[in-house]
């Protein structure tokens, strides 16, 4: 009799013990296919005032790209915009303008791609660059 | 028809023959020979009678006193160590009691975090998260799990003590009784109750 009970009690631990993978983007569960890593380009372009990203668009089921922003490499990493390609673009590119950016401090940046049902892939390895104030004419 | 009510009628006269014929062997002074009860005189009868009264009494105050299995089973199934309570086993209902709600107590508190991260899980949008959050319930879900197990193990087990102890107590009470009426210069025994001057 305590066998049975010590085995029920056991097949109930056992069956108890997964946690249902319920998250509908999850694509242990779902079929969904996870968004390319992104490659951005190494050395971002910095114009005055201004820092342009660009990266490639592989073959991806990415439908749109977020772009992050942090001021250390390991920080929080902010999201700062979105930019949705045309189908003709083989580069993505994002220019940020942001008026708070401060002179001569570095800024570092990430950008991953999300798929139609919004899944956001990995993000990609970080870009960093020195910004450089526009200054008043 | 007629045959039918002959053959009745002889079947009733015939159990009333048997019973005529039982009638003589019974031995209605041997029934009822007093001294197959020990009993040599009216004094002895009387006694006999007062002590039976006695044992009555007894068996009565047992009764009113006594733990019955259900109810305290019943006590123990809704909080943990109430039947040992009921029993007067206060350190062992007190061990029970505490381990059921340490044990619980850890138990909520592992799920609590474990559907905290779950619930971030199921919000996530990013395949990072997604993963860390998930692996990030799992291991305190497991030991709430295990927790709840272990609770459930001090549960079954105040459960069957509950049984042990009453039976335990009901033992102890009679005995109780029994010394406190040896007390009295009384003694109950097997053969019937003694009275010693």
């Amino acid at each position: 009799m305590y066998r049975y009970i010590i085995f029920f009690l056991l097949a109930l631990m056992i069956l108890a013990c997964s946690l249902d993978r319920s998250n509908p983007l999850d694509p242990q569960n779902n079929d969904i296919e996870i968004p390319n890593k992104v490659v951005i380009n190494p050395l971002p372009l910095v114009s005055i005032g201004v820092v342009h990203l660009t990266w490639e668009r592989q073959n991806s089921v990415a439908v749109g790209y977020y772009i992050y922003r942090s001021m250390s490499h390991n920080g929080l990493y902010e999201r700062i915009g979105t930019y949705i390609p045309a189908d003709e673009d083989s580069l993505g590119t994002y220019d940020d303008y942001d008026e708070d950016l401060e002179n001569e401090t570095w800024y570092y940046y990430k950008v991953s791609g999300y798929n139609v049902y919004g899944l956001e892939g990995y993000r990609s390895n970080y870009v960093y660059t020195n910004f450089l104030e526009r200054h008043a004419e | 028809m007629r045959k039918i009510s002959i053959l009745s009628s002889l079947f009733i006269i015939f159990m009333l023959t048997q019973n005529v014929v039982f009638a003589r062997d019974f031995d209605l002074r041997k029934f009822s020979e007093p001294s197959k009860y020990g009993w040599e005189s009216p004094e002895d009868f009387k006694a006999a009678r007062s002590n039976l009264l006695e044992r009555q009494k007894l068996l009565d105050r047992y009764e009113n006193n006594k733990q019955t299995i259900r109810k305290n089973l019943i006590k123990s199934a809704i909080v943990p160590g109430w039947g040992h309570f009921s029993c007067q086993k206060y350190t062992k209902g007190t061990i029970i009691l505490s381990l059921e709600l340490v044990v619980m107590g850890i138990g909520i508190y592992y799920y609590d975090r474990a559907m905290t991260y779950y619930d971030k899980y199921k919000k996530a949008d990013y395949i990072v998260e997604i993963n860390q959050y998930y692996n990030d319930a799992k291991t305190p879900y497991l030991y709430s799990q295990g927790f709840f197990v272990l609770g459930m193990l001090v549960w079954l087990y105040s459960m069957y003590d509950t049984v042990n102890v009453t039976d335990q107590y009901n033992q102890e009470l009679w005995e109780k009784i029994f010394f406190n009426y040896k007390k009295d210069g009384l003694q109950v025994g097997i053969n019937g109750i003694t009275v010693r001057f």
